[in-house]
């Protein structure tokens, strides 16, 4: 796996070493701002998004070289660290491939720059780990653990599910209770590479006439 | 004596075109934003003088000013200075100085930036740089 690249910048060279944790976060962060601005057009919001993304990589890159660089050298030193950055056999981990259906969608209490800290919290809590251990680890090991730690949490509210009375709901039919089990998370079921199992339905369940999907429908869902 | 083409044609001699510095990332942005709804022009397989006219032409109907802006944008200008510059030159002297821009920022580079960076046609522009 390559750990740096080189970039060329008004003329001056600089390496550019690959992600931690820390670092690989305020990537992300300055890359949410570039898309951010690409969806609302905003040439500002781009370029200071595509600014940061560079500093945070290297912060030896002044500002004033990113400023009186041609686009080509930006542009082509942005994508360098962007293929640099990107999660090695992302594919392996179910978390990053399964990811629900809640694009878009966003928390009352969400700000900009949040993620970071969604990712030091989720590991702090369960680790005990300070924040500049955490922000040492690389990234695929950061997503490793995160997808521990959601295991372990959703074994632990099965457990405590199993537990509860309204696990057993009263089928009036049968006149009995039956265990109801906690729907799990999709990356659970379904796994890295996984397809998620087909169930057979009574014709007569299936809607009728034109379907509408959703925009951003997966075709496996689709009729 | 023999006429030279430009007297034939009844227009003025192409003026020398100056030499021009690549854009910066806010002037290329802009650009891209211009020039991603004639995208399908350049990417066709035919010679850059022929796409740059037909963007032109297609310009003249959606908004004229974007070329100008186009043109001050790869020419580190005003878009009035631009005006007066090119004021009743509109044609080849117009072509030719776009097609030296995009000798010096490569159009099809533009485009695929803009992929890059996730710019789409839709959208209004937001104006100035």
């Amino acid at each position: 796996m390559t750990q740096s690249v080189t970039v060329s910048l008004s003329g001056r060279e600089y390496t550019v070493a690959r992600a931690r944790l820390g670092r690989y976060l305020d990537l992300q962060s300055a890359q949410e701002q570039i898309d951010r601005g690409a969806e609302e057009r905003d040439t500002g919001a781009i370029a200071e998004g595509l600014f940061a993304y560079i500093e945070s990589a290297n912060p030896e890159i002044e500002r004033g070289v990113l400023e009186s660089a041609p686009w080509f050298e930006v542009l082509t030193a942005y994508q360098d660290i962007v293929i640099l950055n990107r999660i090695p056999e992302s594919k392996k981990f179910a978390i990053l491939q399964r990811i629900e259906g809640r694009r878009g969608r966003s928390v009352p209490w969400h700000f900009v720059g949040r993620s970071a800290f969604v990712w030091i919290h989720i590991i702090a809590s369960a680790y005990h780990w300070s924040k500049s251990e955490i922000e040492n680890l690389w990234p695929e090991e950061a997503i490793a653990f995160i997808q521990e730690i959601r295991v372990d949490r959703q074994l632990e509210k099965e457990f405590l599910h199993s537990l509860s009375e309204v696990a057993y709901p009263y089928n009036k039919a049968t006149k009995k209770h039956k265990y109801q089990p906690l729907e799990r998370p999709l990356f659970m079921v379904a796994g890295a590479n996984g397809k998620v199992k087909k169930t057979r339905l009574l014709k007569s369940m299936l809607p009728q006439g034109n379907v509408v999907y959703p925009k951003d429908a997966d075709d496996e869902i689709k009729l | 004596m023999t006429k030279s083409s430009s007297e034939l044609h009844d227009i003025e001699p192409l003026r020398e075109i100056p030499e021009i510095e690549p854009m910066g990332v806010r002037a290329a942005i802009e650009s891209m934003k211009i020039l991603l709804p004639y995208r399908d022009l350049f990417e066709a397989d035919q010679t850059l003088g022929k796409a740059i006219r037909q963007m032109l032409r297609k310009a003249m109907s959606r908004s004229p000013l974007e070329m100008l802006r186009l043109l001050a944008l790869m020419y580190h200008k005003d878009i009035d200075d631009i005006a007066e510059d090119y004021e009743l030159k509109a044609g080849p002297h117009f072509v030719v100085a776009i097609a030296h821009g995009f000798d010096v920022n490569n159009v099809l580079g533009l485009i695929r930036a803009a992929e890059v960076l996730g710019l789409s046609e839709e959208g209004e522009a937001d104006g100035g740089i």
